[in-house]
């Protein structure tokens, strides 16, 4: 079950990244005007199970990102700020926040995304343990696609990497180290300069 | 102006992003629930009678009503109590001799021998892992349960009001559930250390553990013969119910996602039992060596 889930995401991931780069080819790139460009997205799944009529321990997880960026294409390149946070159930939250770097060709509308994510931050409600601290960097390939003028749709497919140092303020002796691939599909608005 | 392009790119979009979203995957160490049709293989200790007498055994798998023959994962062991298991396939093993010290073992993924980990315990009898592998150990000389930090470092839990603990279970939000024997009662333990009893009256309560739901079953030892009884404490709350009576010395219990529940029976019958939860039907699925004392079923 865990590996169709896994080929249903690869899969659809890879099919969407494909239509959406299609039909953005068909508009053109991102111009040669300098551009501000703020994205957001977020995802939220709801997962209520039973078994043999009774509830089981389940829960809503969010996922909600924002970036905020400054595009110089004659440099192929922007810089920016991106905040993201996930709450899982009523006892888990995690911040980052990191400095976005992203590459691109002003006539494709494709990017290439880099950010080092300086601050990682994990808090626990009622468990045994009360946060996680760390880093995080974070790789994507995305596209982005005109829906208007001031519009944009934003999909992208990202892998990040966050290690996890300290538990409670305390040094542990292993880091964790979790890694996480994942679709992105956002929308944006960009305000050319 | 809306184009072909524009309708085809949003449409499929939001296609993606409601199948990605039924797809998702949940963020690490997140509170969820397990999917595993069961929760095999299942393992259990013997005691033995003196220092370096004692094992674990591994079972792979129930089939046609049946358990198969066990495999010995390690042996060696100084009069081995409770047993755990954290998220990376460590094995945690708690050994109660020699008194009055006892230690922890662990038997790393693989690894066919168990290295000391923690000592000075005073008479461990069970050991469990939370959702952030923490480890758990009862020192029961000091009625006190302890456990690992951040560090590694073990630090004291719960100092007070605790009697005879005997068996640990945690739930996915890292509430510590211990039956006590000497007041006859299954305590809540929260993340904090705030003791609450959810259960009394149980003459003897032995092995501890929950479904999915998180209702608990415990074991009752009531006088070592033929008496024991297996118990159903809901979670919401309510009076026990007994599920089943005339048990023969039964020791310890495990929860399987698709078989129900599993307990063994001590000396000397010397076997393991399977529950169903659906149809309350009770079968002899195997025996093991004598002087059984702990089982678990792998909880990922």
């Amino acid at each position: 079950m865990h590996e169709l889930r896994h080929y249903l995401l690869r899969s659809l991931t890879i099919a969407a990244s494909l239509a959406v780069s299609g039909a953005a080819f068909s508009q053109g790139g991102a111009g040669t005007a300098d551009q501000i460009i703020v994205s957001g997205s977020v995802f939220y799944v709801s997962d209520a199970s039973q078994r043999d009529g009774k509830d089981l321990p389940g829960g809503t997880t969010t996922y909600l990102s924002v970036a905020g960026q400054y595009n110089v294409p004659k440099y192929f390149a922007g810089i920016g700020l991106i905040y993201q946070k996930n709450d899982t159930g009523e006892t888990q939250s995690e911040t980052a926040v990191g400095l976005k770097l992203e590459l691109f060709y002003y006539e494709w509308p494709f990017y290439l995304e880099f950010v080092p994510f300086s601050v990682l931050h994990q808090e626990f409600a009622n468990r045994s343990i009360e946060s996680r601290d760390g880093n995080m960097t974070l790789f994507g390939l995305g596209v982005r696609a005109d829906l208007f003028s001031w519009l944009f749709f934003d999909g992208s497919f990202k892998i990040r990497t966050s290690t996890y140092k300290k538990e409670d303020g305390v040094e542990m002796p292993e880091p964790i180290v979790r890694t996480e691939k994942m679709p992105y599909l956002g929308l944006g608005l960009k305000f050319p300069i | 102006m809306l184009s072909f392009s524009h309708i085809f790119t949003f449409g499929f979009a939001c296609l993606a992003l409601v199948c990605a979203t039924a797809c998702g995957e949940g963020s690490g160490s997140s509170v969820g629930k397990f999917t595993r049709d069961a929760n095999f293989p299942l393992y259990f200790s013997i005691s033995g009678t003196r220092l370096g007498d004692g094992s674990v055994y591994k079972i792979a798998a129930l089939e046609r009503g049946a358990l198969a023959t066990p495999e010995l994962v390690v042996s060696g062991l100084d009069f081995p109590t409770g047993i755990a298991m954290d998220g990376a396939g460590r094995l945690y093993i708690a050994e109660k001799l020699p008194e009055p010290d006892g230690k922890v073992k662990v038997v790393e993924p693989g690894a066919t021998t168990a290295t000391v980990l923690v000592t000075g315990l005073h008479n461990p009898v069970a050991v469990a892992v939370d959702s952030f592998d923490r480890l758990y150990v009862t020192a029961n000389d000091l009625d006190r349960i302890l456990k690992t930090d951040a560090a590694g470092d073990v630090v004291p839990f719960v100092d007070t009001g605790l009697s005879s603990p005997r068996d640990l279970y945690v739930d996915p939000h890292d509430n510590v559930y211990v039956s006590e024997v000497g007041e006859g009662v299954v305590a809540k333990i929260s993340p904090k250390g705030e003791r609450t009893v959810v259960a009394s009256g149980l003459a003897n309560p032995f092995g501890l553990t929950a479904d999915l739901a998180g209702d608990l079953y415990v074991v009752v030892n009531r006088t070592g013969g033929n008496d024991g009884e297996l118990v159903h404490i809901p979670a919401a709350g309510g009076t026990p119910k007994t599920l089943a009576s005339g048990l023969a010395n039964p020791v310890a219990v495990a929860f399987d996602n698709a078989h129900g529940l599993f307990f063994i029976e001590g000396g000397p019958a010397n076997r393991i039992v399977n529950y169903s939860l659906k149809s309350g039907e009770l079968t002899v699925v195997g025996e093991t060596p004598a002087n059984p004392y702990a089982i678990m079923l792998t909880p990922f």
